[in-house]
């Protein structure tokens, strides 16, 4: 028997019972309340209408004994109503009773009291007419007839209610009876349904618990650690414990398949942590390096160990003519061993793999193929890998694993995996590296850019500083100068010397020469003035020397010779300077004309022809045939310059010959002639002598003022030493140049050449040839030997920079405006001034150059800041500089002042200093 | 044979030639800059190569003497770059006021004029007593004229405006004289400054500094000699010291041995 229908049986049994237990309470429930209904309404009814009817005939009764008795009537009328309504009362109780009653007893008892009731009522009626008629007299009479009959229905109604008690108490004894035997059915059926339930119940529960037991014994013996091997269970029957058995038998067995598949899930999850972790320490890698080369060393050193690898190379692609792999970095390598270093794209495995952008494994290796290397051994590799790290499938690098087993599938999804994003990284890198040289690339540009900038600079300050250097060479010509100036000194003293006979004479000379600034004009201006006293002196020393008059002795004649001839050495001399002090000062006036060099030459031989024949010299003048017929030049520049030439010729020469040519000059020797280019027509003098000659040190000297070979030759042979001077000038002045050739004792040859410039010398050249530097064996005279002093320059330019500008001093103080005025007039600026900024700005207006403006702030009508603003506002004064005066320690007022347009601003009080510092800045 | 160009060789010669006559080592410098130096060099000589200019170096002092006053470029302003000054006003000078002394390093001063203005930003900023500039450059003529504080008065004016930009406290005039052709700095702006010779290139550190101002001179330098004179200011300078830099440099060494103080004017910090 099943399980269920076993339940069903019991569970049915129970409810069985139940339900006749209750059909059994039900109908004695219903037999008790049939007992208490006849009891309460039936019984209880009848006895207490009765007792009511008593009561109510009683009442009657006694008011009616009342009347009688009494014969009071003066409330007759009321009793008789209220008398009347008991009647009614009665009569109406009796009806129920009778209806109510079933009982043969009760009837006969109900109909007497009915027949002695009416008797009564029909006394009671007499009364009431006894009454009506108000005669109380035989009221006793009538009311004792009655008594008899009232007795007996009083007796009568007793019984009744006897009677009914009677009935009553035998109902209650009745039910009571019935109570007491419907308490024992109960109970007994109680007890028979409980015995029945828990028999029922016991079998039940035996009966189940048992197969269950053997369930939970053989679920218990199941390891829950070892899943693989469950036991079954042995339950036979064919209950639900059965199926229960049977479906635990299944459950293990499926649960046994769900294990084993767990178990290679598990592995596989393994297997990919294994690879996610490794591939995410690797790809962690990347974020570390920041150069290629590290990352991939780094990458294949963690990947080869990752993969159980024991050799690993990376090979990167460089892209050039042919696409290459360079081994870059690689683990375990032993030298030479890993590899080759280079592949072609399609070489080798290598090169194949990147073509075919595949993975590559190799499992059978060639005996002889040892590459690992250990400190013993070499050993063959079980198994090498080749694999391409591609990126957009287009191959960046190659990855060679060689391993001494043979690759597990995890490992190569591991590599896949890594080689997946390495791509990425790779260019990533690159790119980065790309990146950071272009930074780099772009930061040298911008210092080099700022380098050049600042080299510009310098360049121009170069510029500047070669302007400074050649001030500062002017400055040391000027020294020169002062140099040559000095000398020129010192040849005057000599000059002193020479003439001590003359002294007179020679101390005018002397201030002449000594007053450095004014003496080239005085001399210039003085001729007339020098050579009228020696004209008169010579005149007269003449007249003397003749002694026409016969008056003098010898000596005396003599002394006149003397001074005739030392007057007239003087002439010369006065001359000469003055000649070069014209020069010099830039007086001498050239014309240049048209010269016929045939009548030059002719002019020269008839000159010094007698001279030479009076010195016993031979001397000889020679014009060959290129000497150019005419020239542009000045004529008697040329002819005194070689007057001089000859005269010193001369005068140096003792014995032999002087002789002069006269030719057209080549090419060759016009080198360095600043005019070389400037005519076509050059004309070259030479004058040669058998004279004492020249050392050639002294070459540079000679052409010096009041140098001659040296202070013995002056002794001996006279002259002022300015003949040569004057020359090297002309020659100069006309464009040409003057050189020499000597030995000493030997002679000397004097080199003249001279360009025909018809058009004059050319304005250009004039200042150039003043500066030329001196070639080789030409030295020029000092230009300015007697230029002002430096130092007087000095002093004058103390205040060029303020010199002759115009300041507009604006400020309301008279006091202040003095002082300042005063000090601004003493260094010559002319000085405006303004009281308020109205009528500075007037002033402004009407002067059309203001250099400088001296602002104060505070001001009325129209204070600094408003003032500036409008200047700087005007068109024509934008740039005038402002030089603000505030008072100190007032930053803002400054920054206002700018604002306003202010140049600069110095603090009141004013320092004298100071502000003439500011203005020199903003004037300079 | 392996391809040369030949006037790089010619230059090396050159700068070896320099380098062993005089001691200044050009050598790690721009090669772009010494190259034009030595063009323009060659064009005011009229010379045909380099080489015959390394010829003439080693045989005539005066050569020497150029090409180096050549390779020496000193460009320089008071208050150049006036923001700089502003910003090392605003932001250094707060952080220097609670030292008891202030040792500022100048190295590549030129003809000082940044001497000069950090001399005035420190008067004004009241630290001045307390201050001590040594500034250097490794070319004794531009030394020597720093020295003497005289500035050539057309400058003054843009010396007044850069003044005025960098935030001046008082009037620029303060602080010189002017005759005609010179403003003359105040002396008391020189007492604290020692001038001396010093070559980034070849010496060493020599004391310890609060500050160091390079400014304009590392754009002369290749990396290399970049990384090792702004280690040799590291190693200058005490912890958390100053380096100021010009406006187009920049730190390009991979150590972090500095940290950015103000990126725009170029302040580093000693990390």
């Amino acid at each position: 028997m099943s399980f269920k229908k076993k339940q069903y049986l019991g569970l049915g049994l129970t409810i069985f019972c139940m339900v006749i237990l209750m059909i059994v309470l039900l109908f004695m429930a219903n037999l008790m309340r049939a007992n208490m209904i006849e009891i309460v309404q039936d019984r209880y009814f009848k006895v207490s209408q009765a007792t009511e009817v008593r009561q109510l005939f009683d009442q009657t009764d006694r008011q009616l004994l009342r009347i009688a008795i009494d014969n009071d009537l003066s409330d007759s009328a009321l009793t008789v109503n209220m008398l009347k309504d008991n009647h009614n009362e009665i009569r109406l109780r009796l009806v129920d009773i009778r209806d109510s009653v079933n009982s043969k007893t009760g009837k006969s008892l109900i109909n007497e009291i009915d027949t002695s009731y009416d008797a009564y009522f029909e006394m009671e009626n007499q009364v009431f007419k006894q009454l009506e008629d108000e005669d109380p007299t035989n009221l006793q009479e009538i009311y004792n007839s009655g008594r008899s009959n009232r007795d007996t229905l009083i007796n009568l109604l007793n019984e009744f209610r006897d009677h009914q008690e009677s009935l009553m108490e035998d109902s209650l004894e009745n039910a009571t009876t019935t109570y007491s035997q419907l308490v024992t059915v109960l109970v007994t059926s109680v007890l028979l349904a409980l015995l029945l339930i828990i028999l029922v119940t016991l079998w039940l529960i035996r009966s189940t618990s048992r197969n269950i037991h053997s369930i939970t014994k053989g679920i218990n013996k199941i390891d829950f650690e070892q899943l693989s091997n469950i036991p079954r269970l042995k339950v036979n029957s064919k209950d639900e414990i059965g199926e229960i058995a049977l479906a635990f038998n299944s459950m293990a067995s499926s649960l046994e398949q769900h294990h084993e598949r767990e178990q290679n899930y598990t592995k596989e999850i393994m297997g990919k942590n294994w690879v996610q972790t490794n591939s995410t320490n690797i790809i962690h890698l990347y974020s570390h390096h920041v150069k290629i080369s590290s990352l991939v060393e780094d990458l294949i050193t963690n990947l080869a160990q990752a993969v159980e690898a024991k050799l690993g190379v990376f090979y990167l692609k460089e892209t050039g003519e042919r696409t290459t792999y360079r081994k870059v970095a690689s683990f375990a390598d032993s030298g030479q061993a890993a590899g080759k270093d280079l592949f072609v794209e399609g070489e080798g495995l290598v090169g194949q793999c990147a073509l075919d952008k595949k993975i590559i494994q190799l499992n059978e290796i060639p005996d002889h193929s040892h590459v690992i290397s250990t400190g013993l051994a070499t050993i063959k590799p079980q198994s090498i890998l080749i694999a391409p790290v591609l990126l957009k499938d287009e191959v960046v690098a190659v990855i060679e694993l060689a391993s001494l087993e043979e690759f597990t599938p995890i490992q190569i999804h591991l590599l896949e995996e890594v080689l997946g994003t390495l791509g990425i990284a790779i260019t990533n890198i690159i790119g980065r590296m790309e990146i950071a040289n272009l930074l780099q690339e772009s930061q040298a540009k911008t210092e080099e850019l700022q380098m050049q900038s600042e080299e510009l600079q310098t360049q121009s300050e170069e510029l500047q500083s070669q302007s400074e250097e050649m001030q500062t060479q002017a400055e040391e010509l000027r020294m020169i100068n002062e140099q040559l100036e000095e000398r020129t000194k010192d040849a005057e003293l000599k000059s002193e010397e020479l003439q001590s006979a003359k002294e007179n004479l020679e101390e005018k000379a002397k201030e002449l020469l000594e007053s450095s600034k004014y003496k080239s004009e005085f001399l210039a201006n003085m001729s007339h003035e020098l050579r009228t006293p020696l004209n008169s002196i010579l005149l007269l020393s003449e007249m003397l020397m003749d002694d026409s008059d016969q008056g003098l002795n010898e000596e005396q004649v003599e002394f006149a010779k003397v001074i005739h001839s030392s007057g007239k050495d003087l002439l010369d001399l006065i001359n000469d300077i003055l000649d070069l002090s014209k020069v010099e000062v830039g007086k001498m006036d050239i014309h240049f004309e048209e010269v016929n060099i045939l009548e030059l030459t002719e002019h020269i031989n008839r000159q010094f022809t007698p001279f030479a024949k009076k010195k016993g010299l031979e001397f000889t003048v020679t014009s060959t045939e290129n000497a150019p017929s005419y020239i542009y030049s000045d004529e008697q520049r040329l002819q005194q310059i070689i007057k001089n030439l000859l005269s010193n010729a001369f005068k140096f020469t003792e014995e032999g010959s002087v002789s002069i040519e006269i030719e057209g000059a080549d090419r060759e020797d016009l080198i360095g002639l600043p005019l070389i280019d400037q005519s076509d027509s050059w004309l070259k003098i030479i004058v040669s002598d058998t004279g004492i000659g020249i050392p050639k040190m002294k070459f540079d000297e000679i052409f010096e003022a009041f140098q001659q070979v040296d202070g013995a030759t002056m002794r001996k042979y006279g002259g002022t030493g300015l003949g040569l001077s004057i020359t090297k000038e002309f020659a100069h002045l006309l464009g040409g140049e003057c050189r020499v050739i000597s030995s000493e004792g030997k002679g000397s040859k004097f080199t003249l050449l001279i360009p025909s410039l018809p058009k004059g010398m050319p304005a250009n050249i004039e200042t150039a040839i003043s500066d030329n530097p001196p070639s080789e064996l030409v030295t020029d005279l000092p230009e300015q030997a007697f230029e002002k002093m430096p130092i007087e320059d000095m002093t004058n330019q103390k205040s060029a920079v303020l010199k002759g500008k115009t300041v507009l001093v604006v400020d309301d103080d008279h006091r202040n405006i003095f002082a300042i005025k005063n000090a601004l007039e003493k260094e010559e600026m002319e000085v405006l001034t303004a009281e308020n900024g109205v009528d500075c700005l007037e002033k402004i207006e009407q002067s059309n150059q203001i250099d400088i403006v001296l602002m104060d702030i505070m001001m009325p009508i129209m204070d600094g800041y408003e003032t500036m603003k409008r200047i700087r506002k005007s068109e024509n004064h934008q740039d005038v500089p402002i030089v603000a005066l505030t008072a100190k320690a007032m930053n803002s007022d400054r920054r206002k002042c700018l604002e306003s347009g202010a140049s600069d601003y110095i603090s009141k009080p004013l320092n004298l200093d100071q502000l003439l510092s500011v203005m020199r800045v903003w004037l300079s | 044979m392996p391809r040369i160009n030949k006037e790089d060789l010619e230059l090396e010669i050159l700068l070896l030639s320099i380098f062993r006559l005089s001691g200044y080592d050009f050598r790690q410098y721009m090669k772009s800059s010494i190259m034009r130096r030595v063009h323009n060099r060659l064009n005011q000589e009229r010379l045909p190569t380099i080489t015959s200019l390394t010829e003439r170096i080693i045989h005539d002092p005066e050569y020497l003497r150029k090409i180096l006053s050549d390779f020496s470029i000193n460009v320089t302003e008071m208050f150049r770059d006036p923001s700089f000054f502003k910003a090392f006003r605003k932001e250094v000078v707060p952080l220097l006021k609670g030292k008891p002394e202030i040792r500022i390093w100048h190295a590549g001063c030129s003809t000082g004029e940044e001497v000069y203005s950090m001399a005035i930003l420190l008067e004004e900023e009241g630290l001045w007593d307390r201050t001590k500039i040594y500034a250097t450059d490794m070319n004794e003529f531009v030394l020597a004229k720093a020295e003497k504080g005289i500035i050539p008065l057309q400058k003054m004016q843009t010396y007044t405006k850069n003044y005025i930009l960098a935030g001046g406290k008082r009037s620029f005039s303060e602080y010189y004289t002017a005759d005609c052709e010179s403003a003359y700095l105040k002396r008391y702006l020189l007492e604290k400054v020692v001038f001396a010779q010093h070559n980034l290139v070849t010496d060493c550190s020599f004391n310890e500094f609060h500050v160091i101002i390079c400014r304009n001179v590392l754009i002369y330098f290749n990396v290399d000699l970049q990384v090792r004179v702004l280690e040799l200011f590291n190693k200058s300078m005490s912890s958390n010291g100053f380096l100021g830099l010009g406006s187009k440099e920049s730190i390009r060494s991979d150590a972090d041995i500095y940290e950015e103080f103000n990126v725009k004017e170029k302040i580093f910090r000693k990390r």
